[in-house]
């Protein structure tokens, strides 16, 4: 896929970080990048990189932690990033927080 | 589009001339399909197949594919995780057009397992490819071979 340009990924079945690099290394003209739920809960690389000279977006919301992946990336300067998080849920209300008084 | 090839003669001749106006298919209709593959002639086609209702055996996609995938330029297929195998399955031959592929499982029985992108999708080659999209799936990489056919180690 050495053509590929555009990659979108929706709820995926784990990938490991090694497969993700190995994918990134063989589309080296990727301009966007969507990880929705998809990117890797395991297997950091260390020290290997792969650069993705020709990114000018990428976006990732859920799944693992994002740094898993990113650790890994050499993102052109100007590319623009955007990570979404969840959250963690807030404790249900516990009624109203006491008065101080003065 | 077949609606304004019944007005008149002329507007037959104009429409019906044009290959471009008929390549995009849903194969929802098997007549109305041929129609199109026939009328489209040698231009790329754009397919999009929905069915998450399952694939029957007499489904037009089935006849048509075998004809049709060498001119697919651009392949939607919505399906459910419990069908999308059974319509990849007949994606194994080659489409030297191909360049935008969107497949997608819907996702509304969670206990069903993504399905397997199989190697042999599009003959294994998938070098003209441009934009993937790709949902609710188990993508092998690389030792199920699936995603290139051009590694070189």
């Amino acid at each position: 896929m050495v053509n590929l340009t555009s990659f979108t990924l929706t709820h995926m079945s784990p990938m490991s970080v090694r497969q993700f690099l190995d994918f990134f290394e063989d589309t080296p003209c990727l301009h966007e990048v969507e990880l929705h739920s998809a990117t890797p809960t395991s297997g950091a690389q260390y020290g290997r990189l792969v650069s993705l000279a020709c990114l000018k977006t990428m976006y990732t919301t859920g799944g693992g932690p994002p740094f898993l992946l990113l650790d890994h990336l050499l993102i052109p300067f100007g590319a623009c990033l955007t990570i979404e998080v969840d959250l963690p849920t807030p404790p249900p209300d516990r009624g109203p927080s006491p008065q101080v008084s003065r | 589009m077949i609606v304004v090839t019944h007005v008149c003669r002329t507007w037959r001749e104009v429409f019906t001339s044009q290959s471009s106006l008929w390549t995009d298919l849903d194969c929802m209709d098997l007549n109305k399909t041929r129609t199109y593959i026939e009328r489209s002639k040698s231009s790329p086609i754009k397919l999009s197949l929905y069915r998450e209702e399952g694939l029957p055996p007499c489904d037009p996609f089935i006849e048509i594919i075998p004809h049709a995938i060498r001119r697919l330029k651009s392949l939607s297929v919505t399906g459910t995780r419990g069908n999308l195998q059974d319509i990849t399955a007949h994606l194994s031959h080659p489409a030297p057009l191909l360049q935008d592929v969107s497949i997608y499982g819907s996702c509304e029985f969670q206990q069903v397992r993504n399905p397997v992108l199989t190697p042999a999708l599009f003959n294994g080659d998938l070098s003209p490819l441009r934009k993937l999209c790709l949902g609710s799936f188990t993508l092998s990489y690389p030792g199920g071979t699936w995603s290139t056919s051009h590694r070189s180690r």
